[in-house]
């Protein structure tokens, strides 16, 4: 993590560099305008980066272990899926208690200033407008919609997989596919196989977006859990994200 | 293309026994296609790059 830190630091300083007349004071001080650039601001913590990563291999391995077997790579992929189905329950209750007792909610919650800046940032994109989008708190709506739209859909595919888990013998119990009727679990399937498929569409989008170049510092704070100084104040209101007020970077 | 994957019970009725597998293809191809335009809209219509902010804030 260090080595990418080291790597994504020096083309930022470079940019603050060539960006235009630098202030008074950077004047004064050569090599203040550099070390503002490479000052680090917290932004994901240490257990939120860990959730995040354990949660990518798990999903990946849950979206392996059910769609490379219909594509016909035959292996022994249930143990494998059920295993990784509790670990992503644990995760993701994990996740929804560190949100709801040690995070600030309201930085993922939706508001009236989201839809406001959601059509200034439609407008500014289809050049309709020179005034681009005020900018977002913590996390930008995009961000919030696919959080929102991704944690639906593993919540559907966790709580229909728990209940297809009553169908498997487990050392932990016994299978019993009489708790539900014959169509009550065709539901099941249903759900489960459609949330499954819309979290491999989202996998891929949220790859794209992660290996796009100018979103590339975005990638580097869910590694090494920071952004520089400039990169907050571009693209951040510190209004709205207040910059180290939270300890941990959440 | 069929949406649901269906099979007969011991009784020959008709059951739900899933989503079609084809379905995942759509999903597939709807995320690729969301790539692609995107991909295509960055490098043509959309603004050249993220704005500078600092320069209109109040």
């Amino acid at each position: 993590m260090s080595d990418i830190a080291k790597t994504e630091q020096a083309p930022v300083a470079e940019e603050r560099s060539d960006a235009g007349s630098p202030a008074p004071a950077d004047v004064a001080r050569p090599g203040a305008a550099q070390s503002q650039s490479a000052q680090r601001i917290a932004r994901h913590g240490l257990a939120d980066r860990l959730f995040h990563w354990l949660n990518a291999a798990v999903t990946l391995t849950l979206v392996a272990t059910s769609f490379l077997p219909v594509a016909g790579i035959r292996f022994d992929w249930i143990m494998i899926h059920w295993i990784a189905g509790l670990v992503l329950t644990g995760l993701v209750l994990f996740h929804i208690v560190r949100a709801l007792g040690w995070q600030d909610r309201r930085a993922m919650g939706l508001g009236r200033a989201d839809l406001k800046g959601a059509v200034q940032g439609l407008r500014w994109g289809a050049r309709l407008s020179r005034q681009p989008p005020a900018p977002p708190g913590k996390y930008p709506l995009p961000q919030k919609l696919f959080h929102h739209g991704m944690a639906l859909v593993i919540l559907v595919a966790i709580g229909t997989g728990l209940l297809m888990l009553l169908k498997i013998d487990t050392p932990f119990w016994g299978r019993d596919p009489y708790i539900l009727s014959g169509y009550a679990w065709g539901i099941v399937y249903v759900l489960h196989g459609l949330s499954a498929m819309a979290v491999l569409a989202m996998v891929v989008v949220h790859i794209y977006f992660a290996v796009r170049p100018e979103k590339l510092w975005i990638t580097r704070s869910m590694i090494a859990g920071w952004i520089t100084r400039k990169e907050y104040e571009d693209h951040f209101d510190p209004k709205l994200w207040r910059a180290g007020s939270d300890s941990d970077g959440s | 293309m069929e949406l649901f994957r269906v099979a007969k019970n011991a009784w020959g009725q008709e059951i739900l026994v899933g989503i079609s597998w084809d379905l995942a293809w759509v999903f597939l191809g709807a995320a690729g296609l969301f790539v692609v335009l995107h991909a295509i809209y960055k490098m043509t219509i959309a603004p050249s790059s993220a704005p500078d902010r600092r320069a209109g804030r109040d």
